[in-house]
């Protein structure tokens, strides 16, 4: 009962608004509006068709962050096992157009070690 | 032992010959010998958005397809890992070719994907549309032409571009450069969701890339608990 309460809030408030797991990034995410967000990773979904990386930032806003599909991220050099859960990790993306927590992946950091990981051209419309 | 050794050139060259009439490419006939070898595998040179008009000619069902299109994202059937062709053949993954006589198969890295190419001089079967729909070829010179027809209604982009079950596919194949790339010109014939027929020029090079295999997966994030924690559903 907690756990499907807190579920539901978690969906009122946004924090899973979850779009389609495969869908045009442009009709998702605003190229007007860039933001870079730090946080500490929870997640990694290194997949097809779409990659995320979920993280939170220091004001607990759990934020999903899409990229590339994993064939196409290991082909340019982000391996399956590069990022983990516990990775302290700044990410400059496009923000949701609906408003909720999501970015589509510009560039994403490690500052720890300098590692960068593979985000949309600026210029993409895919 | 010397009658063994005599024999051994007679059965080696028995052995080439075998070898040779069983390698994949059929090189044959003198039909087969005289056409460009498209045989390997292949990658875009451009990201797709680099290559496909933002407008194309839409006929004024084609306009409100892809409205409905814009306004329905659930509606896209690769939202929900099924690809159809025009995706296919727009996506920055890459595809291996195998070249015989009778057939050429285009092996695609995206979504699995199979097309088996007819050049045996037969039509398309009077059958129901599928994602892939069914292809014919034939060499026009030195390029390959290859017509697809028998598809379901799908879409091209990622950006939408609706086609309907009576598009035509036409692809124009033509080795550069001694053959290490290739230029695919594809003419998009479609009546309902098109004023007229138009085109996209598209570059592949020759790749050392393994083809990886592609795993789709549709699944959304349901936090546990409030936290940060997913768990598949």
């Amino acid at each position: 009962m907690i756990r499907k309460l807190s579920m539901a809030c978690a969906l009122i408030a946004g924090i899973a608004a979850s779009a389609q797991a495969h869908h045009s990034f442009v009709r998702e995410y605003d190229p007007e509006q860039v933001v870079t967000v730090e946080g500490t990773v929870t997640e990694v979904w290194y997949q097809n068709p779409h990659s995320r990386v979920y993280f939170e930032d220091a004001d607990h806003v759990l934020w999903e962050a899409e990229t590339y599909p994993r064939n196409i991220l290991d082909r340019r050099g982000w391996k399956h096992d590069d990022l983990k859960a516990g990775d302290v990790v700044v990410v400059t993306g496009r923000r949701a157009r609906n408003g909720s927590p999501r970015l589509q992946i510009l560039s994403i950091v490690r500052p720890a070690d300098g590692w960068e990981g593979v985000g949309f051209d600026e210029d993409s419309i895919d | 032992m010397p009658q063994r050794c005599a024999l051994a050139p007679v059965a080696l060259a028995a052995c080439l010959a075998y070898a040779g009439a069983a390698m994949p490419q059929e090189r044959g006939s003198p039909a087969a010998a005289d056409v460009p070898d498209f045989s390997g595998t292949w990658m875009s040179e451009a990201w797709s958005t680099d290559e496909w008009p933002l407008e194309p000619p839409y006929s004024e069902a084609g306009r409100a397809a892809q409205a409905h299109w814009a306004a329905n994202p659930d509606e896209d059937p690769s939202y929900g890992c099924i690809v159809p062709l025009g995706r296919i053949i727009s996506a920055p993954l890459p595809f291996e070719i195998i070249q015989q006589n009778e057939r050429i198969t285009l092996l695609y890295e995206y979504d699995h994907q199979v097309r088996r190419v007819y050049l045996d001089g037969r039509g398309h079967p009077d059958s129901y549309p599928t994602l892939m729909g069914h292809s014919i070829g034939r060499f026009d010179g030195d390029t390959l032409v290859i017509e697809t027809a028998n598809l379901e209604a799908g879409y091209l982009r990622p950006q939408g571009m609706p086609y309907s079950d009576r598009l035509r596919l036409t692809e124009r194949l033509t080795l550069l450069d001694d053959g290490q790339r290739m230029r695919a010109e594809i003419v998009i014939d479609d009546p309902v969701y098109y004023a007229k027929p138009w085109s996209v020029t598209k570059h592949y090079s020759r790749t050392d890339e393994q083809i990886k295999d592609y795993e789709c997966i549709v699944r959304e994030h349901v936090p546990v608990d409030g936290g940060p924690q997913g768990e598949d559903r």
